[in-house]
């Protein structure tokens, strides 16, 4: 743990308002409280153990966020770096922590010619993608919404069905200026040597690899203050309209260059033949199986809308369950109106094929441009939490949903919201080498039952059952790195993967104090333990982490050599303290 | 014991040798960079367990570790600046898996490309690949080296995913979504993502020239081979009018294969080795040509082939610099046929190696720009070859659009007699000096060979202190590689 200084001094304050005037530093407990939960405003598990900053400061520029990060380490001062605060993790863990909000560095700046966009950290993805528009191209908005700041969402996740074409998003960051831990600014790619950014890798080792993993830090290795990154070429003759439909509105395709398919499928095997075909034809813009449960959620008003009509249908729903996931397709002609022809024929041909049967679909934007889904769409059932958000293959998408779903259904269901034996959300990604998987839970914050047996503390048992399924199974998992139990993935990963990440993590941050602590804090899993004890054999967060040996049994009878999962450390290291 | 006794051990006697004959080799390679020394010895591991105790050995003796994967070399990183362990990786190639539902193939360092477009071509596939290397070349050094691929099409680009490798220290890692346990037998995972655990730790091996660890398999995305191809030349007269087109082109997202050179790099690849079609070709072909490839997926190809080839008329017929879109290429009867498939393939084995016709050898200078700069980096790349008086009309070109040509790999050739040292002095100063001119005009050398990289790494302060940092992590002792990179 850092050595956390009790409070911010009157020192420590005034060096802050130094760097950026009165007017952006406070420690007015009426905005500081509202520093704690961002975007995500109710009932989500990561947000325990968050609490309310000793100071809130706002840079405008790189060098204050270079001297407040300075001030930060003269003190001992544990800081958060926020973007837009849709996310949880903004919310500091240890007490009297600055946090540093970015949200007045807003700079845009294009190079249109070669599809470069380079953003500060207080931009948002909204206006970026409606820019792009504007100049033939195009980026991807993460599905869960455009109000998430461009760099904030770039660190972490960005993720929507256009992973399809467009990859992973560690691959479509260019040059990057940062402000390390340590208060050294450095530049990557062609920033390096240069004052242009529209190049990534080096020179040399690409310290890009520092900047996140499958996710993000978390804002544990310093702080961006500028990112380039791709943007994708899209040509439409005419802008896409926006519409009003009731109490939304939407931008409506011009359905000559943009258009969406739906598909009733006769079986899994066929979706699953489906969905490879039409990435090995290198067709479409995006490609994914979308579950029944998903589309109720899209499609409820409320909360009591929700429940009125998923209840009621559970019969349709499992009678038809493996026909009633869709096969859902978007296709662009981004060389012309031709090409979305010839693919629209592929198409069909791929779908005759294997039975699949073409439904009706609105042809607007759902998920990728505008994003006016974001907040309704997540919460319908009151509750909600992603337990599992993972790119590996199809193969693995199918069975991670498997693995999960049996798991929650065992042991979880209810309190959480019965899904009627659904899997999850698939979509391929990197066209179709890889397949990207959710699974949500979700339940009643409202539900009559004790403490132990609430949809939250439920939803957090399932989430460290998730993370040891994983490793049961050799399952790819996006709980690993700071959103894991380190004691569990650490050794499991890699393997040791806890060891080196936790040590380059040192090299840049020696004082520990960027968003500590490196993975979730023992206070909150102490209070789940008591009851986990029976269910995962261990007391308390550090008895799990130090001597819950458990976890290598289920390896070993596996036939996995125990000895290469477990570090060093796990044995000798007497300080019993990770960090 | 001594080293050679240890190694012994580990590998089998008749895979280490220490004598000066088995060292020899391992000293020289076509690059410009001098080696004076000679490693210790060279030793020949079979499988990754050998190479994990081959580090593991070199930690205790502090003794430099060079991992050798390809059989001849371009930039003298696998020189033994400092002596040490030549680790020749070449009998560990194995084709591991195929996943053809995924199209992902699991390979050891010491597959070539050689052998690894055949097996691929034979299930209808194949591995992206970077302009005509040697088949002898590792595939694996290729994508470490991030060698830029001919064709610009992917938007996800990147064909590496997860990988094995053993860190400096001696720790035995898997990265991205292979880092699961168990992997591969007893895991669901099949290592598609390249992320993760926890941070991209292939970021920091690639580009790395050994520096931090020994990869001891890869991942590969393989695509589909084109049922149908069609090859059109779109030529010029100076460099600078091909650019807009490209733009034009790349944009609009027409064709997979697409590249743009001199008649020299044209005249070296499109000849048969002998010194007159080489001037027959110099004589007759344009002097600069796009070469571009539509290609027809597994279904309805000649309709992709159609709106493709629309749209490139539209595009061309808008560029009043373009001179002709031609099917064929003067002196060049039929080559249109052969060429998609000489661009998936390495250059054939028993032939030469194309840059090497000339003169017996040839110095690359290359690195990553915008392709708007093409044309003033070669007025001051020919100003600077004549200079130092080098014939600039046997200097190659060869310019490769980057992701729908965002960016683009830029290559001058210079090509040298190996044996004439004022010769190749020449060609060391102009190519040191060009470097420096083109530096200052702004090109990113993004990996700077043994000779450049003081400089680039001096002006990336930094980068380079931080890079240090995981460096210490990663390989504590500094054994990997000394003298490579910044290191
Ligand atoms: C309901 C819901 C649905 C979601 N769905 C999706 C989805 O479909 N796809 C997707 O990709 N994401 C999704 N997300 C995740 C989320 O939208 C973003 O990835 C995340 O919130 C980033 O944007 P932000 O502006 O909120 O960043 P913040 O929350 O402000 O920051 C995210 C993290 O990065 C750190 N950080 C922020 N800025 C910087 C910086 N400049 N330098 C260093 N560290 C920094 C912060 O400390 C924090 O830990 C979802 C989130 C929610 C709540
Ligand atoms: C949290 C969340 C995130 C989401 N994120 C995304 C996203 O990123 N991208 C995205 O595109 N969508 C996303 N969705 C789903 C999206 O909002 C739509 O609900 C979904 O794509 C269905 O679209 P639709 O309205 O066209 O289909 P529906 O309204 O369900 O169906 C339209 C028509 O299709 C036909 N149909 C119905 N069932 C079938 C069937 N089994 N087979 C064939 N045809 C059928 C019927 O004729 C029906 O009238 C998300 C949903 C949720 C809950």
């Amino acid at each position: 743990m850092p050595k956390v200084t009790e409070k911010v001094s009157k020192a420590a304050y005034n060096a802050l308002q130094n760097i950026v005037g009165p007017e952006w530093v406070t420690d007015d407990v009426a905005i500081t409280e509202s520093y704690v939960k961002g975007g995500e405003i109710h009932d989500c598990i990561y947000q325990r153990g968050q609490q309310p900053p000793g100071v809130v400061v706002m840079p405008k520029d790189t060098e204050e966020v270079q001297k407040i990060v300075k001030v930060c380490m003269r003190y001992h001062l544990p800081y958060t770096p926020i973007g837009a605060f849709w996310g949880v993790h903004c919310g500091g863990k240890v007490p009297f922590h600055v946090s540093i909000d970015l949200s007045r560095m807003r700079s845009l700046e294009w190079d249109e010619k070669h599809m470069v966009a380079m953003v500060g950290p207080g931009q948002i993805h909204s206006p970026l993608q409606a820019e792009a528009q504007e100049r033939g191209l195009y980026t991807m908005t993460p599905g869960g919404g455009s109000q998430a700041a461009v760099i904030g969402n770039m660190l972490t996740c960005n993720y929507s069905p256009l992973n399809y074409r467009l990859g992973l998003a560690t691959r479509r960051i260019l040059g990057v200026e940062w402000v390390l831990p340590n208060g050294e600014l450095i530049r990557l790619g062609s920033l390096a040597t240069s004052d242009d950014p529209y190049w990534g890798e080096g020179p040399g080792p690409d310290l890009r690899g520092l900047l996140r993993g499958y996710l993000g830090w978390w804002g544990k290795v310093g702080i961006i203050t500028k990112m380039a990154i791709k943007m994708h070429p899209l040509f439409l003759p005419e802008r896409m309209k926006p519409v009003e439909r009731g109490m939304l509105s939407t931008l409506e395709f011009p359905d000559n260059r943009i258009k969406w398919y739906n598909f009733r499928m006769p079986s899994e095997d066929a979706m699953r033949d489906a969905m490879r075909e039409i990435s090995r034809c290198e067709i479409g813009a995006a490609v994914m199986r979308v579950p029944t449960i998903w589309r109720y959620r899209g499609k409820s008003r409320s909360r009591e809308d929700f429940w009125s009509k998923w209840g009621p249908d559970e019969k349709k729903i499992r009678d038809s369950r493996a026909t009633s996931s869709v096969c859902r397709v978007l296709l662009i002609g981004y060389t012309s109106e031709e090409q979305l022809q010839y693919e629209e024929s592929v198409l069909m041909g791929i779908m005759d094929e294997v039975g699949g049967e073409l439904g009706r679909t609105k042809q607007s934007d759902q998920s990728w441009i505008k994003n006016a889904d974001s907040a309704g769409m997540w919460w319908p059932a009151g509750g909600y939490v992603s337990v599992e958000f993972v790119v590996e293959t199809l193969e693995h998408s199918f069975a991670r949903g498997k693995t999960l779903l049996a798991e929650k259904e065992s042991k979880f269901t209810p309190p959480l919201v019965d899904e009627y034996g659904e899997e999850g959300w698939i979509q391929m990604t990197d066209m179709g080498h890889t397949s990207y998987f959710e699974f949500l839970i979700q339940w009643d914050p409202e539900h009559p039952l004790g403490k132990y047996e609430s949809g939250e503390y439920k939803a957090w048992e399932h989430w460290v059952a998730s993370q040891r399924t994983a490793i049961d199974h050799g399952q790819f998992t996006a709980n690993i790195g700071s959103l894991s139990v380190m004691g569990l993935t650490g050794p499991a990963f890699g393997p040791n993967y806890g060891v080196i990440y936790d040590k380059v993590r040192q090299a840049v941050d020696p004082l520990d104090i960027s968003n500590p602590p490196l993975d979730l804090h023992d206070r909150v899993i102490d209070e789940f333990a008591p009851k986990w004890k029976e269910d995962y054999d261990f007391q308390t967060w550090t008895d799990l982490m130090h001597d819950g040996k458990e976890w290598w049994k289920v390896l070993t009878s596996r036939g996995i050599e125990w000895k290469d999962c477990l570090p060093e450390w796990y044995w000798d290291r007497d300080d019993k303290e990770i960090g | 014991m001594q080293i050679k006794a240890k190694l012994a051990e580990i590998v089998g006697k008749e895979h280490v040798d220490a004598t000066r004959k088995a060292l020899l080799p391992y000293s020289k390679d076509h690059s410009l960079l001098e080696c004076n020394g000679l490693a210790d010895v060279v030793v020949w591991p079979d499988d990754a367990d050998q190479v994990h105790k081959i580090v593991q050995l070199a930690n205790e003796i502090k003794m430099p570790v060079i991992p050798v994967s390809s059989e001849q070399h371009f930039h003298g990183s696998t020189l033994p600046k400092m002596g040490g362990i030549i680790m020749d990786l070449k009998r560990m190639n194995r084709i591991l898996d195929v996943d053809v539902p995924d199209r992902l193939v699991r390979i050891e360092p010491g597959v070539t490309w050689g052998q690894l477009q055949p097996e691929m071509n034979k299930i209808g596939h194949r591995v992206v690949m970077p302009l005509m290397p040697l088949a002898s070349s590792s595939v694996v050094s290729s994508l470490l080296e991030r060698e830029v691929p001919t064709n610009p099409r992917y938007e996800y680009g990147e064909p590496m995913t997860s990988n094995e490798v053993i860190w400096g220290s001696g720790m035995r890692f898997r990265t991205g979504s292979a880092s699961v346990p168990g992997f591969p037998d007893k895991a669901d995972s099949r290592g598609g993502n390249p992320e993760g655990p926890g941070t991209n730790w292939y970021r920091f091996f690639q580009g790395a020239e050994g520096t931090m660890g020994v990869v001891t398999w890869s991942i590969v995305k393989f695509e589909y081979l084109p049922e149908l191809d069609k090859t059109y030349f779109i030529t010029f007269d100076k460099i600078g009018d091909a650019i807009e087109p490209l733009y034009q082109m790349q944009r609009r997202m027409i064709g997979n294969e697409c590249l743009l050179i001199n008649n020299q790099v044209g005249a070296l690849i499109f000849g048969d080795g002998s010194d007159k079609t080489y001037q027959a070709l110099k004589r007759q072909l344009p002097p600069w040509f796009i070469v571009l490839v539509l290609s027809g997926p597994p279904r309805s190809p000649e309709a992709k082939l159609a709106y493709e080839k629309k749209a490139l008329d539209e595009v061309c017929a808008n560029q009043p610099t373009v001179l002709r879109v031609d099917e064929s290429l003067p002196g060049a009867v039929g080559l249109e046929r052969k060429l998609p498939g000489m661009l998936r393939n390495p250059w054939p084995a028993e032939r030469t190696y194309w840059k090497h016709q000339l003169k017996g050898e040839c110095e690359d200078l290359l690195f990553i720009a915008k392709m708007e700069q093409a044309a003033a980096f070669t007025e001051l790349v020919t100003e600077t070859a004549g200079a130092h008086g080098y014939d600039v009309r046997q200097m190659g070109v060869y310019l490769q659009p980057i992701e729908q040509g965002r960016a683009c790999h830029m290559e001058y050739q210079f090509y040298y007699d190996p044996e004439d040292e004022t010769d190749k002095a020449m060609v060391k100063a102009l190519y040191m000096d060009a470097a420096a001119k083109l530096f200052e005009q702004g090109a990113f050398f993004s990996r700077p060979y043994s000779l450049l990289s003081p400089m680039v790494f001096d002006k990336a302060r930094g980068y380079t202190n931080t890079i240090t940092k995981v460096k210490e992590v990663l390989d504590p002792n500094y054994i990997m590689c000394p003298g490579n990179v910044c290191f």
